[in-house]
């Protein structure tokens, strides 16, 4: 008889579900404990783990139809995909990677569903400003990648102990929301023809107190270090002790610099490339980054 | 118990909504004109080289949308529920958006004639919804109005989302009053009402809101 696992949702670094799993000899073994009380399984579960099992036993033709990263290989886990939350978006890491890096943080699992601008004008009730990311969980359907970070915050515990911590976790996304509007108009606007002149407005220290829209690498290098200094994280973390959205968000933007400045990354900003590899090695981060779910495509015109 | 201050330039502008929030919670603020060899300088108070700031007791932050979540917790503008919360953060994201093209339209463009042709075209011309606008049309957050019964954004109650719609309405009346007037009544009716309400409308009528939005002297 197999042993349920505990109630409740995992939060970042417990690994219960994931071992509970190993724990079975094999996949029919996995595949009979999912047949259980799917509820109690979803929360507990890291369901890529057995979703991968399924994915390469089955056949070669189904696994050459259906883009590994973006379709549920399997019927069995289309009653468990109902408990995770659902990301709608375009087939790139893009505005919905900080929400992914926050449900798998957490221990959770999501599923991914591709989106078009025809399906997206088509629908104004599901897209109310015409945009994705989407993201469905339970009876709550949303967007504006901002709003749906916010949402997991919450949901997740990842929006900071106190009334400062969540001032502190509000801060740092705006300013990363500042910086990735930079960088977005350097991808998609300039395409990359401008980099010489984003790297001395937007990341070289020396520039930092000339107009750049508050958009600016050092300060994320400052905020860390005050955090540090404050007694916390220890250079891994951007508010208190513990993983904040700000830490994602932080994360995601030093990963997106790292792609097209990584020397003069490693150079002016060894602290946030720290961090950076701090926050990789997370339990959930780490195991997500090593998959496939971890799209090769970062942006929709394949720069950066 | 100490006021709230608001330090930023002797403008409408990023504040606006913030001051919204404070005399629509019943309290009052101080206003002190930014220091702006403090806000460069300053990195403690000015992590992000920007202004608003605003010191609350022992609250000191930056940011304006983070100010105003602030404010909104402060003063339960917020949402009542879940799905409340997450209904006025994706109107503020909206506003912002709608936002960003104004300030690049008074900035910018400096109101040139072309320009605000073709921003009324992408941006408030019920003929476009369906075009690329980044996410910026009127029309999106007059349909979280129209569908919330006409009152109020989200809700029964007054939240930091409709002062926010609120406050871009009136930058964009003072530009395109007609055309407003014109197609979207609905949006002025609310803009009215919302003026009426206890602590803004006596904010409205004093010598605490400034006469000038933007710091060029535009719009």
């Amino acid at each position: 008889m197999l042993a349920l696992p505990s109630l409740g949702r995992l939060r970042s670094g417990e690994r219960g579900g994931r071992d509970l799993l190993r724990n079975q000899p094999n996949l029919l073994g996995a595949l009979h404990f999912m047949s259980l009380n799917m509820r109690i399984a979803t929360t507990v579960i890291n369901a890529r783990v057995v979703r991968r099992a399924i994915w390469t036993s089955a056949p070669a033709g189904f696994r050459h139809c259906h883009s590994r990263s973006s379709v549920q290989p399997a019927a069995a886990y289309h009653q468990q995909s109902t408990m995770a939350p659902k990301i709608i978006y375009f087939p790139v890491r893009g505005r919905a990677e900080v929400m992914k890096l926050a449900i798998v943080a957490s221990g959770d699992d999501f599923e991914l569903e591709q989106v078009n601008f025809q399906d997206m004008k088509a629908h104004p009730e599901l897209y109310p400003f015409g945009q994705c990311p989407r993201l469905v969980d339970g009876d709550n359907d949303m967007v504006q990648s901002n709003a749906i970070i916010r949402y997991l915050g919450r949901k997740y515990g990842l929006y900071g102990k106190s009334e400062k911590e969540t001032i502190a976790v509000d801060e740092i996304l705006e300013g990363v929301e500042s910086l990735r509007c930079k960088y977005l108009t350097l991808i998609y606007q300039d395409q990359l023809a401008t980099k010489d002149a984003y790297w001395t407005s937007h990341g070289d220290p020396a520039s930092v107190d000339s107009r750049n829209g508050g958009a600016h690498l050092l300060y994320f290098s400052r905020l860390l270090a005050r955090n540090k200094e404050a007694g916390g994280g220890g250079g891994k973390a951007f508010v208190g002790s513990g993983l904040t959205l700000a830490d994602l968000a932080v994360y995601d933007i030093v990963d997106l610099h790292v792609r097209i400045f990584g020397d003069q990354m490693q150079a002016a900003y060894p602290d946030l490339l720290s961090f950076h590899s701090a926050i990789s090695e997370l339990p959930g981060i780490k195991d997500y980054l090593a998959s496939p779910r971890r799209l090769a495509a970062v942006n929709g015109n394949n720069l950066g | 118990m100490s006021k709230p201050v608001i330090h930023y330039f002797p403008i409408r502008g990023r504040a606006e909504v913030l001051r919204l929030a404070i005399v629509a919670g019943g309290d009052d603020f101080d206003t002190v004109d930014v220091n702006y060899a403090e806000q460069k300088g300053d990195r403690e108070k000015y992590p992000f080289g920007q202004c608003p700031r605003l010191v609350d007791g022992d609250i000191d932050l930056v940011q304006s949308n983070s100010i105003a979540r602030y404010l909104a917790r402060k003063y339960k503008l917020e949402g009542k529920t879940e799905k409340e919360m997450c209904a006025v953060d994706m109107i503020m994201e909206g506003v912002e958006s709608l936002r960003v093209k104004y300030v690049n339209l008074i900035y910018n463009d400096q109101l040139a004639e072309a320009a605000k042709e073709t921003y009324w075209k992408t941006y408030f011309d019920k003929e476009t919804t369906t075009g690329r606008n980044g996410g910026a049309h009127i029309q999106y957050l007059a349909n979280y109005l129209v569908k919330n019964g006409g009152a109020f954004c989200v809700g029964d109650s007054l939240t930091i989302a409709d002062l926010c719609l609120w406050e871009i309405l009136d930058l964009h009346l003072r530009i395109f009053g007609d055309q407003i007037r014109e197609t979207y009544p609905e949006l002025v009716s609310y803009h009215s009402a919302i003026s009426e309400l206890p602590g803004i409308k006596d904010y409205l009528a004093s010598p605490k809101r400034l006469p000038e939005p933007n710091a060029n002297k535009l719009g």
